[in-house]
């Protein structure tokens, strides 16, 4: 089995990677996790070697040198933060996939009857927030 | 002519300016992005999927001039998310035509009608609307009834009220040409300034990427759509750019003619793709390895982009850049009218 798989928890999303984990055990291992959480498109959850943990959405990941630029949660709110790559021992992918079910195809293939019952609540988020 | 004279002037004079100092690659349009949030949730978008606390984030207006005069570019096209939704929308317009910017607000115009009075009427601010078809088309497109009618108020408001005002429209796979030259009438018929037309953003990132044209399909289409077509009909766009877009005329990609800023920085190497981040605009220009991008790059990403945002500045570019290239803007200018 290989280690990405042995380390992986089940996903809620069949095809979404969401809620699941990649290991960082060496260079290679590292650079696969943490382009994977750069291509995500939620939050995740770094493991550092100090034992913290950082929760945060990656916006850039440079190979070299390794670092990786989050903006870290605070509350409702986020802050920049760079985090070296060699500190990081897993990366859990532990936010929502906002993409993740969001294709055109996705929203075609819905019953029309779901469809205006979610552009309804949408809408109705928009108002909530004041942008409608 | 779609443009004003001072815009049309204020370009050329700035990219023979470029050309003169041999200036090799230079923006022209900044995209400014101050926000990803948008009150629409079309299906495929790639710009708005993100974390709550990222989609609340807001681009301050001091952080929009800086990057402004940082670029230099003389237009400035606001895009997001939905612009109109950021609180200070109508202060970092304002800051911009005082730079004397030629801006580009992006809206889907839901909020328009209601935020109109935030503006005033300048040569310097369009509104350009985005509309990606007659009612049954737009309304699909966007995920929501009722939206077309609703931008329809907002742009005879704003053309009444002597804003410039202009339709921005992104054509997909199965788009039906007969409808989009029934399209092309109905908006001239609300004495809007131009259209604007890109074939659909292939968003790296998009959660669709299946509906996005390829290369000879775009052709194809653009010259059904374009077939005939009616002196009534007024282009927002370079008219080269749309000789391209029927395969009339080939060129490479300009991904920096077009550099976007928003809340994460200056994004690598264009509007489209997202290959990370960097925190200045020298730093976008001299760090990005150009030659990686653009459909003669090789690069399978770019293979089928004809995007406007890569392209258009192409055609500009082409314009300025030779004899032949003026001759060819002018030839296609006369027969769009543009």
């Amino acid at each position: 089995m290989p280690q990405a798989d042995k380390h992986a928890l089940p996903s809620h999303k069949p095809g979404s990677i969401e809620h699941t984990t990649l290991p960082c055990t060496d260079a290679a291992s590292r650079q696969n996790a943490l382009a994977t959480a750069f291509d995500y498109r939620g939050d995740i959850t770094l493991d550092l070697n100090d034992g913290k943990k950082i929760i945060g959405f990656v916006f850039r990941y440079d190979e070299n040198p390794g670092q990786v630029h989050l903006f870290v949660v605070h509350g409702k709110d986020s802050i920049p933060q760079i985090v070296p790559a060699d500190t990081i021992t897993a990366v859990h992918f532990t936010g929502e996939d906002t993409a993740f079910g969001k294709s055109w195809d996705d929203w075609t293939t819905k019953a029309e009857k779901e469809r205006v019952k979610e552009a309804a609540r949408l809408a109705r988020e928009s108002v909530a927030r004041g942008e409608l | 002519m779609p443009v004003p004279v001072s815009q049309a002037w204020t370009v050329a004079s700035y990219v023979l300016g470029q050309k003169l100092r041999g200036v090799k690659r230079y923006p022209l349009v900044l995209m400014l992005e101050p926000l990803f949030r948008c009150n629409l949730s079309c299906a495929g978008c790639g710009k708005i999927q993100y974390p709550d606390h990222i989609l609340n984030k807001r681009l301050t207006p001091q952080q929009c001039w800086d990057a402004t005069d940082e670029c230099g570019a003389p237009m400035v096209s606001i895009p997001g998310g939905e612009p109109l939704i950021h609180p200070e929308i109508d202060s970092i317009v304002e800051g911009l035509v005082a730079r004397k910017k030629y801006i580009y607000l992006c809206t889907n115009a839901l909020l328009l009608k209601r935020k109109l009075d935030l503006f005033k009427p300048t040569k310097y601010l369009t509104f350009s609307i985005h509309m990606d078809g007659l009612e049954p088309e737009h309304d699909a497109a966007v995920c929501r009834d009722g939206t077309y009618q609703v931008a329809i108020e907002a742009i005879k408001e704003a053309v009444a009220r002597g804003f410039r005002v202009t339709t921005n429209t992104t054509l997909f796979e199965g788009t039906n040409p007969a409808r989009v030259r029934e399209f092309f009438d109905a908006m001239m018929k609300l004495n809007v300034e131009g259209m604007m037309l890109s074939p659909g953003y292939s968003y790296q990132k998009a959660p669709d990427q299946e509906h996005f044209l390829g290369r000879e399909r775009t052709k194809k289409l653009f010259q059904e759509i374009l077939k005939g077509r009616k002196k009534s009909w007024k282009f927002n766009l370079s008219p080269n750019f749309l000789e391209f877009l029927q395969g009339n005329v080939d060129y490479d990609c300009t991904p920096w003619g077009n550099p976007t800023y928003n809340v994460f920085g200056w994004q690598k190497p264009c509007y489209l793709l997202q290959d990370g981040y960097v925190p200045t605009f020298k730093e976008l220009m001299s760090d990005t390895m150009w030659e990686n991008y653009g459909q003669k790059s090789g690069n399978v990403k770019c293979r089928d982009c004809m995007v406007h945002c890569g392209y258009e500045a192409s055609s500009v570019d082409d314009t300025f850049g030779s004899l032949p290239g003026f001759a060819r803007t002018v030839k296609a200018a006369i027969a769009y009218g543009t």
